[in-house]
């Protein structure tokens, strides 16, 4: 019981710390959390490529490609490079993890429409 | 009278537009400080705070703008965690790269100022400063906790989601967010239970 009322007071008093803490935001960052808000719903209006877009698909490919190149063809000597040694497996855990690869189909919908941005940009 | 369907089929896709654009920026404006103050005491840094929340704002937008608004918080939430995970991930490869370089060390880069982390005073000097301090206490007391244990406390404690809300937003399911979430308020209590009586 009183590990339980421990447990709640840390809940409410997190809360309330954390609830003051965005209260007592200054107003420089105020104003900049406004810019980002009108920076994203500007993003409304961007025309999107459809789904069946052959980009996603390339990138996909591409990231694939780069993982195994990470995992099985460059991972540095460990005596050598002892603080780089494990780069490559949390390089390759990162695009093995389900969870990530959502992460990256959100960068693969991003680098689609930067690449049509900037073909838009070329020929305007 | 085609002409005139068109014209009308071509209005209520503007009205739902401006309506969906509205109910968006009403969105993002309720969540924007709580996501900022989320993602500044993952990284405790202002600046790369602002530009993960700003990313998860944009990212939003362009991918889910057009999706029902009961649906942004968790997706939007999910979107943040995915770009804090990403933030932190490169930052560990990159303090790998600055110890093994010589004459460096990774503490050239250590992010965690106690001085920068503490919120911008406004209010009577002792209150704030036995605020800061429990807050301070509270971040790294959460920066000492495994990243989903993080992250399954800031949704549920601070932020008030729902376990299902928690459990897309963290992308598993609702019984990892409770196991998540039941080991983080117990190492908090453990590590802050003294400080904070």
């Amino acid at each position: 019981m009183a590990v339980k009322a421990n447990v709640d007071e840390i809940e409410t008093r997190a809360r309330e710390l954390f609830d003051d803490s965005v209260e007592r935001i200054d107003g420089a960052t105020r104003s900049r959390l406004t810019q980002a808000r009108h920076a994203a719903l500007a993003e409304l209006d961007r025309p999107r490529l459809g789904r069946g877009s052959w980009v996603p698909a390339g990138v996909l490919a591409a990231a694939a490609v780069l993982a195994v190149t990470l995992w099985t063809g460059t991972a540095p000597d460990e005596q050598l490079l002892p603080a780089l040694a494990v780069a490559p497996a949390d390089d390759f855990e990162m695009l093995a993890n389900g969870e990530d690869l959502d992460m990256l189909g959100e960068d693969v919908e991003f680098y689609a429409w930067a690449a049509s941005a900037d073909a838009g940009n070329a020929i305007g | 009278m085609p002409a005139l369907g068109m014209v009308g089929r071509e209005a209520d896709r503007e009205t739902a537009r401006v309506d969906q654009a509205q109910a968006l920026e009403r969105f993002l404006a309720g969540v924007e400080r709580r996501a900022f103050r989320i993602a500044r005491m993952a990284v405790r840094d202002d600046d790369d705070a602002l530009d993960i929340t700003q990313d998860a704002m944009i990212r939003l937008a362009r991918s889910y703008g057009a999706r029902p608004v009961e649906e942004w918080k968790p997706l939007f939430y999910r979107i943040l965690n995915n770009g804090i995970r990403d933030f932190m991930r490169r930052r560990r490869v990159r303090s790998r790269v600055i110890a093994w370089l010589p004459g460096r060390t990774s503490g050239d880069d250590d992010p965690t100022d106690p001085i920068a982390s503490v919120p911008d005073p406004a209010g009577g000097p002792a209150e704030l400063l036995e605020g800061a301090q429990a807050l301070e206490a509270l971040e790294a007391g959460l920066a000492a906790l495994p990243e989903r244990q993080r992250e399954a406390f800031m949704l549920r404690a601070l932020e008030g989601m729902a376990v299902a809300d928690t459990a897309v937003a963290m992308g598993c399911s609702e019984g990892s967010v409770k196991t998540h979430y039941f080991r983080a308020v117990h190492a908090l209590k453990d590590r802050l239970g003294g400080q904070w009586q």
